[in-house]
């Protein structure tokens, strides 16, 4: 029998996991989530800009990992367009052009009295990595010199009379990878001085911690329980809530067949003793 | 919910194949994940030469040509030869363009990482080993944190210094702490990718939960 666990087939331990995660999604029980002072940070970074201001939004992630940092992105939006706060999109990330039109797509749904060209603009992707905020900083019109429609900035109503990268109140980078928020912190934050909020994946949370800490950036946003938090306090309804309760019953359960895999082994080892 | 139109229909259920393709690999190899392996490589690799042209080669090249701006014959001659690449014969052109590549990333990833990633970090590790509130009033907690990230990264280091050999109380002993530290920081690090990780699968259920089940019962209802 102690055998038998131990080396069971691991088909039977995915159907585990897959089943933590499904039982959660289609009855969702409301688990509380706790803030943190990070994500907190994040949302008191647009809270208090005032009516008007603008953002501008980097969209650095692509389908894969849109789970994670969509619900984030789409929560900032939502509160941006309540506060009537104006947001351009950019992209560094080759697939965040895409990922905008869908955000786009969500906030005329949000709110219909929302405006292309006056509450929000798509200035789409630029190649370069670093050298794309380097040049935002020196010649933002050069860099973009139109929106992903082929209007001059100089036509769009919100931009009509922005030159300079520092005409932005807030800076938000929500990033899969490379290139995205290192990018963004190296050149936008710490060279131009710009306040940025940036949200990213799990994987890549604990890398950005020490950034936060040392207040190169105003807020840090990480992964879908991190896009949870920002859904409590702005109030939004998205996926990410319901998505983090499959996500702490699979943790149950990960940790569960971890210390129940550690048990085994351990008897296994007495039983070999007693032999 | 509106009624879905035949071609959200048909990308639907093309996800949907797609999806159980990708996860049929854990039942071990099989032609669908072959498949599925395939279109995503083939998508990908049709996508970004689409995003290349319309988001670098047309408007930083073609448009700047047409508007005889013909300074863009610089980046057009580099990226030409990039392709001599392709013929073991011709290759030595294509390291003009890429001494190039290298050297402008290489100077501005000294400056730039150098001030934000090297200088300010070691700025926002010097801390205060008894720290004080607001009010003026000692402030333990953030005392004792201070002390753990002093602790943490001196014994974290002793651990990366292999000048002198890893014996005695400070280089011994701090090494075999640091290790203790790093393991602490892999083990928060692992938990955090383990997260990243559940939410893929939590992904493709919520796609199966929110935009391909109200499709089949769409479809049944005949809405």
């Amino acid at each position: 029998m102690l055998d038998k666990l131990i080396n069971l087939d691991r088909r039977i331990i995915y159907l585990i996991v897959l089943l933590s995660v499904i039982i959660p999604l289609m009855n969702p029980m409301g688990l509380e989530i706790k803030v943190t002072d990070s994500v907190r940070a994040s949302y008191e970074a647009y809270e208090k800009l005032p009516p008007d201001s603008l953002i501008l939004m980097s969209i650095d992630y692509g389908p894969s990992t849109a789970v994670e940092l969509e619900p984030m992105a789409l929560a900032a939006c939502d509160q941006a367009m309540r506060h009537n706060q104006k947001v351009a999109f950019m992209a560094l990330y080759p697939e965040g052009q895409a990922l905008i039109n869908r955000l786009i797509a969500r906030i005329k749904t949000l709110h219909p009295d929302k405006e292309y060209g006056v509450d929000f603009v798509n200035l789409g992707y630029k190649a370069g990595n670093e050298a794309v905020p380097l040049k935002m900083g020196l010649d933002f019109r050069g860099q973009f010199p139109t929106d992903t429609r082929g209007t001059p900035l100089s036509d769009v109503d919100m931009l009509r009379n922005l030159t300079q990268l520092k005409q932005f109140a807030l800076v938000a980078t929500y990033s899969a990878g490379f290139p995205g928020a290192l990018e963004h912190i190296r050149i936008t934050a710490s060279e131009y001085g710009m306040p940025l909020v940036v949200g990213t994946t799990a994987v890549q949370t604990p890398q950005y911690f020490p950034y936060y800490d040392s207040k190169q950036i105003v807020g840090l946003i990480g992964g879908l329980r991190g896009a949870a938090e920002y859904e409590k306090l702005s109030g939004f309804t998205g996926t990410a809530t319901g998505g983090m309760e499959a996500q702490s019953f699979a943790h149950f359960t990960v940790a569960g067949l971890i210390i129940l895999a550690n048990i085994l082994t351990f008897l296994r080892l007495a039983r070999g003793r007693e032999k | 919910m509106e009624p879905l139109l035949t071609n959200e229909i048909v990308g639907l259920w093309i996800a949907s194949f797609l999806t159980v393709c990708v996860f049929s690999f854990l039942l071990g190899d099989n032609p669908f994940y072959k498949f599925a392996e395939h279109v995503y490589v083939g998508v990908s690799a049709g996508y970004w030469m689409c995003v290349g042209y319309w988001g670098t080669i047309k408007p930083e090249i073609v448009d700047k040509l047409y508007a005889r701006d013909w300074i863009a014959l610089i980046p057009l001659a580099l990226g030409v030869m990039l392709l001599f690449q392709l013929s073991s014969k011709t290759s030595w052109v294509s390291r003009w363009p890429l001494c190039f590549l290298v050297g402008m990333y290489a100077g501005l990833q000294i400056v730039y990482t150098m001030d934000a990633m090297i200088i300010e970090q070691v700025q926002a590790s010097i801390k205060p080993l008894i720290a004080y509130n607001t009010t003026g009033g000692f402030d333990l907690w953030n005392t004792v944190i201070n002390w753990i990230l002093v602790f943490g990264l001196l014994t974290g280091m002793i651990y990366f210094y292999f000048s002198v050999p890893h014996k005695g109380l400070v280089f011994g002993t701090g090494a075999r702490v640091g290790i203790w530290v790093l393991m602490i920081a892999l083990g928060a690090s692992f938990g955090y990718t383990v997260m990243a990780r559940i939410s893929l699968l939590i992904g493709r259920m919520l796609f199966f939960r929110d935009d391909f089940w109200p499709m089949i019962q769409q479809l049944w209802g005949g809405a």
